[in-house]
């Protein structure tokens, strides 16, 4: 507020001075002095007639009402807890599936990633625990590690993020998923399928694009949203990226989103770029353990829109798409991959939704030859009961052609049954 | 020349109006008795969602990044929705703690707070019952807040804001005497709520809520809980059901065709309903539907 009055002060006198107004302003002057000896006066005079019980003007302070006192708990981070799991039904065994099991151009026979749901019969997907706080008035915090069934803990996401930068600006720093597109930055229990969306999996692997990195957001002060975003990350061989590098995957993005009547739409472009290697090999065609080339350059171009419209109370329509590009130079190798997904949802109310997937992988120039691996895609389904905010049951089946088992492109059929229970303090989920 | 720039200079961060985010329409209303054209006012929710259940949609951190202000219910009523958008906005003026961040819920005395907090118990809320704003009588202290924090934040229209004040007070206090006096002849009187939406009203009237449809807070209605309400309806001699606007209908026309009730829907929040949209307008359709002579 002084701020201001001393910049209005400033600018007034630089208007007056322009035109030689000083006497206008001496003039002034003597009629603010002659307002204030009045003022003074009348200040006296009602002092005077004061009354003995002097009537409390009322503040935001004295009108808050007295809440008991808080207890110190309330500085422990928030904690949930949520355990995921279910049963699955598939037409391969165990083995075949997880030790058999390729994706031409993509993932090589026995480097299978699955994680959640991955046997036939039941599964313990993991326990996550989040806790998240604000560090002081400057930061906010958050970790979330997964057990897994078999004792295994990963640290998903630990990171700290600014909250009182000015300009709309935001850093994030840690181990964190990255905002490229719009499927990759969220958790497996906040997915709309079982199962990550295809295109993703197949270039990011099962943790998707991110890591260990820092990340700079800014909103721009438009009145629709536009934000732009800017990530330096270590690269990662599972994501298509070279380890040897320190900090080399690059990832910028553009998303902005605007509500038309009900409708609302979000929209985003994004890029990465990183170092690559293949690992050489030998005479007979055989890999070379510890053995890589690493010159090589990887681009990534994304594109995705989802669209969003209401039907009633807790009741809505969406519809969400994206489609990603990777192109792959590294010494003799290029790769030329492409691929999209489209996912109708619909929310029929509070305990009910369902909704339909396509994945389809449109482009696949890799060094194999192979006519069929053009054709990698997946179909699937799901409904969705919560009995209640907390509790989810899902049901989905996949019709999956993006898979080789022994070298043979095979149709694999899998029905999830999947519950997510969500206790403690949990935060609300993002758009 | 050279002045007229510098006047331009000057004049556009200093004279910038207030932008003020209201969460609910009802302290949009608010915002906009007492400020008039001072401010530029966004309201978040819409009347015809439930007011647990606003869609984060990314639209709204556009609408977030540029306030000055954020005026909330609290009371965790926007738990569900306004922390991921306020944590993606990158506002500090706005962040839990700031000047410009304003929790209503903290200015009124909060009933129904739960002595003990489990989710066993359905969607219970720590501090109480959120839904205060459906009191006539708390609209005189929240404008009184609003008054105050505008004043605070935007000095130089203090007594703008203050004049608008007195005149909403001196027009409200008389609307509260003719709804007051409305109401006399269903004092004492029991009803069913679909959930404890209408309790600050009922509250202030001495009306009693023998149960809800809801057979806990936030729990969708199944066959054995309306059963047992249509027994109690019976027994009780209840002769209305009330309901929002937002929530399916059904379970509550069953109830009412076999119980011989008689369920009302009630706007919750301005223009809700048809014909509700102002606050006075609000009121005097809930009196109307509650209260039929």
């Amino acid at each position: 507020m002084i701020k201001k009055s001393l910049l209005s002060l400033v600018c007034a006198t630089a208007l007056f001075a322009q035109n030689n107004e000083v006497e206008q302003l001496k003039k002034d002057m003597a009629q603010l002095q002659q307002q204030l000896s009045n003022m003074q006066k009348r200040i006296q005079t009602l002092e005077a007639t004061k009354p003995v019980v002097e009537e409390k003007e009322e503040t935001l302070e004295s009108m808050a009402q007295e809440t008991h006192s808080v207890p110190v708990a309330t500085l422990l981070p928030d904690i949930s807890l949520i355990l995921n799991g279910g049963y699955t039904s598939r037409n391969k065994s165990n083995t075949q599936y997880a030790k058999k099991t390729s994706i031409p151009g993509f993932v090589d026979e026995g480097d299978m990633e699955i994680q959640n749901n991955a046997k036939d019969g039941f599964n313990f997907n993991y326990a996550e625990v989040a806790m998240g706080a604000t560090v002081d008035p400057y930061f906010n915090a958050s970790a979330i590690f997964h057990i897994h069934g078999d004792g295994t803990l990963e640290v998903e996401e630990a990171y700290f993020v600014t909250r009182a930068l000015d300009y709309g600006l935001r850093v994030k720093a840690g181990k964190f998923k990255s905002a490229f597109g719009r499927a990759n930055e969220k958790h497996h229990h906040a997915w709309n399928f079982e199962d990550q969306e295809l295109i993703n999996n197949t270039l990011f692997g099962l943790d998707g694009l991110g890591g260990e990195g820092a990340q700079l957001q800014w909103v721009a002060p438009t009145p629709f949203y536009l934000m732009a975003g800017f990530e330096l990350f270590n690269g990662n061989p599972n994501q298509g990226f070279s380890a040897k590098e320190s900090a080399s995957t690059a990832v910028g993005y553009l998303k902005t989103s605007t509500s038309i009547k009900d409708l609302t739409l979000l929209a985003g472009v994004s890029y990465a770029n990183g170092k690559s290697e293949i690992q050489n090999l030998d005479g007979l065609g055989d890999p070379i353990p510890d053995s890589f080339t690493n010159f090589g350059q990887t681009n990534i171009y994304g594109a995705d829109f989802t669209l969003e419209y209401p039907l009633g109370n807790q009741s809505s329509l969406i519809w969400q798409n994206e489609w990603i590009q990777r192109d792959m130079d590294v010494a003799i190798t290029t790769k030329k991959q492409a691929g999209y997904y489209s996912e109708l949802l619909y929310k029929i109310n509070g305990n009910w939704a369902t909704g339909i997937r396509y994945d389809d992988i449109t482009k696949n120039h890799a060094e194999l030859s192979a006519d069929s691996v053009n054709n990698l895609h997946r179909s699937s389904i799901k409904l969705d009961y919560k009995p209640f905010e907390f509790s989810r049951f899902r049901l989905q089946y996949n019709k999956d052609d993006s898979k080789f088992i022994d070298g043979e492109a095979k149709t694999i059929n899998e029905i999830i049954l999947n519950y997510t229970l969500e206790l403690g303090a949990h935060g609300a989920h993002s758009f | 020349m050279k002045k007229i720039i510098i006047a331009l200079f000057c004049s556009l961060p200093i004279f910038a109006s207030v932008h003020v985010t209201a969460a609910y329409p009802y302290i949009g209303e608010l915002v906009k008795t007492i400020a008039k054209d001072k401010v530029e006012v966004s309201v978040i929710a819409q009347a015809s969602s439930d007011p647990h259940f606003v869609t984060p949609r990314p639209s709204y951190i556009g609408i977030l990044r540029n306030s000055d202000l954020l005026i909330l219910n609290g009371g965790d009523l926007e738990i569900g929705w306004i922390p991921p958008l306020l944590a993606q906005s990158n506002n500090p003026k706005i962040i839990q703690g700031a000047s410009g961040y304003l929790d209503l819920s903290k200015y009124i005395k909060l009933i129904d707070k739960p002595t003990n907090l489990s989710r066993a118990g359905g969607d219970v809320h720590g501090d109480g019952n959120p839904h205060y704003s459906l009191d006539p009588h708390n609209m005189l202290t929240l404008a009184k807040v609003i008054m105050l924090k505008l004043s605070n934040l935007d000095s130089a229209n203090k007594n703008s804001y203050h004049a608008n004040y007195d005149a909403f007070a001196l027009h409200w206090g008389e609307k509260l005497a003719q709804w007051d006096s409305k109401m006399g002849s269903c004092r004492n009187s029991k009803l069913v709520q679909y959930h404890e939406l209408f309790s600050y009203f009922l509250n202030r009237y001495s009306i009693s809520t023998a149960s809800t449809i809801e057979p806990l807070p936030g729990i969708s209605p199944n066959s054995k809980h309306s059963m047992e309400l249509i027994g109690l309806i019976r027994n009780e001699k209840i002769k209305l059901i009330i309901q929002d606007d937002y929530h399916e209908t059904k379970s509550a026309q069953f109830i009412a065709e076999k119980s011989g009730a008689k369920a009302v829907i009630l706007p919750h929040d301005v223009g809700a309903l048809p014909n509700t949209a102002s606050l006075e307008a609000l009121f005097d359709t809930i009196v109307a539907k509650i209260c039929q002579p």
